[in-house]
């Protein structure tokens, strides 16, 4: 999934917002404002500061999505994943040509905002400069966790790896039942390389009880051996299957 | 100005160097140069130029001569003339008997007896039915220039392009300041040294281009530009004066007419203050961007230290400034915060400025209160770990917000500047002078950790260079138990004996120099400039 961050900047000002300024004061007005010297050097190695700056808070934030590889996009704004010889998710074909790249976007625009006061820049208050960049860092970071999930959730419903837990409880069985869907890799040494599980906070109690709990049943620890077992096997055979064919 | 600074110029110009000026003052005239002599001599056939002016539908034949007509210079004068006049002139475009005007062009003043002959020329001329001989001399031509000051280029083969680079290329000074420095620098460094005449007349065209460079910038409504371009060439003019030991009365008539192109700004600059006495009130941007932060510090101090320029200079002179006094102490009082919160140890020239343009008129509790704000907020940036600083004066202000974000530069670098500053020996200097003993003492205990840098240049004319190999750099510490008298002592330090010439002769020249290169400002000197009896 690609994101496209646009960063908003907006400040506060109440002076510009007034409806009671006359015509001859709105010119006296524009007047003196045009003769205030402005640094277009600054305003560029501000904007390039400060968009790094969003970017570097961004990383650090939300451990979870700052983990999904980033790459950008220099021309288009849509985008495909094939692999070949395989058609498209959900699609049916005996033909053994590549799918018709589909055209509709899937760039989804985030956006941020913060704020300034007026009198915070005439007093030179870094700080509050600093704090509008890490809110306005925060928002994308809200944005963008939800577009993640969203689209997330699209993904694994459509290529059938979502289970409805019917309204129960986490369950050890359930998490067995999840990694019973997904790909695993083992190590050199046998050992599986789990995929990053994400939860929600509320679920973080419920989830250490069950993790605690299967520790202590034998029956359950058991599955899980079978089960990594299962995959370990299905791991060698298709590394097996690496090589080229006629 | 503009009339007697074009006057200074072709007084010195020689007559290969005039050819191009006069041949684009013929194009912004309307005329179409349809020949020209690349070699100057025998087979010239008294033509140095010929044009057709479109409009008139006539042709023109010029002969140029550099400098004043006296009867010596008759004798060729008239050969010159008869052959412009009676040889037939050869060109394709040209067909021999089509009307033409024959115009003799003289930078000097023709004397009596020339014009007398000439008239007599003339007159002879008309007999037989050939047209008679114009006369451009330097009163006509300095008309003629003044009207087209803006057409024109000055400047001779070699740095036209250049120059016609920077030209067209200016956008406002921070953003043009490393071209025009690297123009005014090669420019210099170009002239002649072994003719005085020479020198002079080179000198007298950096002038006219600098001159045309600041003027490019109030085409562009950019008033504080054009005043920041002037004192970056004066500061280069400077430097190359006092490296070769210019001899003064070489450069003394460009150097005024410099000066006055300046003052000439400068009134430019506070008349928009008289006109608009709420610019004073506050500076900060309605429409700013999200920069505003950053760039209204700047701004207060570039209006204020130009004001206070203005307000020391007149007062060198003996001048009154109340006036320029009044809109600094207006503008400083209704913008404190910006005026006193730095953003960057480069302020520190604008910073020294200011302070001694507001000492010449605010209550000095005031300026101590100014003062003792910048020291703490200062003081803010250096000690915990964490803090980095503020950015190196050497620095452009584009680093500004990187160094304030702790983001890597794209053509820089960050410096950790905890612990160590060029701007405190300035401030320093400026709290001993208000006797704010008291502040400093209070502030003791972080004071005395930090290291004060310093670049030491022994040699006067270095002192004006944009960076110089002959230059030492000074750490200095202070002692964990601090003695007031010492540190008095070690700030009354003024500059060496070796500078007292060029600071008696210009005294304002450290002046223009701390706004060029801010880190040049010179602390040492500050008792120049305030005529404060502050006691012990």
């Amino acid at each position: 999934m690609f994101l496209f961050l646009f960063i908003h900047y907006f400040g506060n000002d109440q002076r510009s917002n007034s409806l009671e300024i006359s015509d001859e004061h709105k010119d006296l007005n524009t007047t003196i404002e045009l003769l205030k010297q402005r640094f277009p050097t600054l305003q560029k190695s501000c904007e390039i500061a400060s968009h790094k700056y969003v970017l570097k808070l961004l990383k650090s934030s939300d451990g979870f999505v700052s983990q999904i590889p980033e790459y950008p996009i220099y021309e288009g704004n849509t985008s495909s994943f094939i692999q070949i010889g395989q058609l498209d998710i959900g699609e049916i074909s005996d033909k053994n040509i590549e799918a018709e790249i589909t055209k509709e976007p899937n760039l989804q625009e985030i956006s941020g905002g913060g704020k300034i006061h007026d009198d915070d820049i005439r007093y030179v208050r870094l700080e509050d400069f600093k704090g509008m960049l890490h809110e306005l860092a925060s928002e994308l970071s809200v944005a963008r966790g939800k577009h993640v999930f969203s689209w997330l959730n699209t993904i694994l419903d459509e290529s059938g790896r979502s289970i409805d837990a019917g309204g129960k409880e986490f369950s050890f069985e359930l998490w067995l039942q999840m990694l019973e869907g997904a790909d695993i890799d083992f190590d050199e040494s046998g050992q599986p390389i789990l995929p990053t599980t994400v939860i929600h906070p509320n679920m973080l109690s419920r989830v250490q009880q069950v993790f605690s709990d299967a520790q202590n049943d034998p029956n359950l620890l058991k599955l899980e051996e079978e089960l990594m077992k299962k995959k370990r096997e299905a791991f060698y055979a298709k590394e097996a299957n690496r090589k080229l064919v006629d | 100005m503009l009339k007697r600074q074009i006057e200074n110029w072709l007084i010195n110009i020689s007559e290969r160097e005039f050819d191009i000026p006069f041949r684009l003052l013929l194009e912004a005239e309307g005329h179409v140069s349809i020949g020209h002599s690349t070699i100057h001599g025998p087979m010239e056939l008294g033509k140095d130029i010929v044009s057709y002016h479109e409009k008139e539908e006539i042709f023109y034949f010029f002969q140029l001569k550099a400098g004043d007509a006296d009867l010596n210079d008759w004798n060729d004068m008239e050969r010159q003339i008869r052959q412009m006049v009676e040889v037939p002139y050869t060109h394709p475009n040209y067909t021999v008997g089509e009307p033409y005007r024959p115009i003799w062009v003289c930078t000097g003043q023709l004397s009596e007896t020339v014009r007398f002959s000439l008239g007599r020329k003339n007159d002879e001329y008309k007999n037989l039915n050939k047209p008679h001989i114009e006369v451009l001399d330097r009163n006509i031509l300095i008309d003629k220039y003044a009207n087209a000051f803006f057409a024109l280029v000055y400047i001779s083969d070699t740095f036209l392009i250049d120059y016609l680079r920077v030209w067209s290329h200016t956008s406002d000074y921070l953003t043009d300041e490393a071209n025009l420095k690297v123009f005014y620098h090669n420019y210099l460094s170009n002239c002649p040294l072994k003719s005085e005449v020479k020198t002079k007349r080179y000198l007298s065209t950096y002038s006219l281009i600098m001159s045309q460079l600041s003027h490019r910038y109030l085409q562009n409504l950019d008033k504080i530009s054009a005043i920041d371009c002037l004192i970056l060439a004066l500061t280069q003019f400077y430097y190359f004066i006092f490296k070769h030991h210019i001899n003064i009365n070489i450069y003394k008539s460009c150097y005024s007419v410099m000066l006055e192109i300046l003052y000439f700004h400068f009134d430019l600059f506070l008349e928009e203050f008289k006109n608009y006495p709420e610019l004073a009130e506050d500076l900060l941007a309605n429409q700013g961007s999200l920069s505003e932060i950053f760039e209204l510090p700047l701004r207060t101090h570039s209006l204020g230290s130009k004001i206070a320029l203005l307000s020391i200079l007149k007062s060198l002179q003996g001048k009154d400034n109340s006036e320029e006094n009044n809109v600094l102490t207006s503008l400083i009082k209704n913008n404190s915060a910006p005026y006193c919160n730095i953003l960057s140890e480069r302020q520190m020239g604008t910073y020294w400025i200011s302070t001694i343009g507001l000492l010449q008129s605010e209550d000095e509790d005031v300026v101590k209160q100014y003062l003792t704000t910048t020291f703490e907020w200062i003081l803010s940036f250096h000690g915990k770990g964490g803090l980095q600083g503020l950015p190196d004066p050497y620095q452009d202000y584009e680093i500004i917000p990187f160094h304030h974000l702790w983001i890597d530069p794209e053509n820089d670098r960050l410096i950790d500047m905890n612990g160590q500053s060029y701007f405190l020996a300035t401030l320093l200097k400026l709290l001993i002078i208000l006797n704010c003993k008291d502040v400093i003492a209070q502030h003791w205990q972080l004071l005395s950790q930090l290291l004060i840098r310093e670049v030491r240049i022994s040699n006067p004319a270095e002192l004006f260079s944009y960076r110089t190999e002959d230059a030492h750099t000074i750490t200095y510490t202070f002692p964990i138990m601090g003695s007031w008298a010492n540190i008095r002592e070690h700030f009354s330090q003024r500059l060496s004996d070796k500078f007292d010439t060029i600071l008696k002769r210009h005294p304002e020249s450290l002046l223009f120099l701390t706004l060029a290169y801010p880190w040049r400002a010179q602390w040492r000197e500050t008792d120049r400039y305030i005529h404060l009896d502050k006691g012990s």
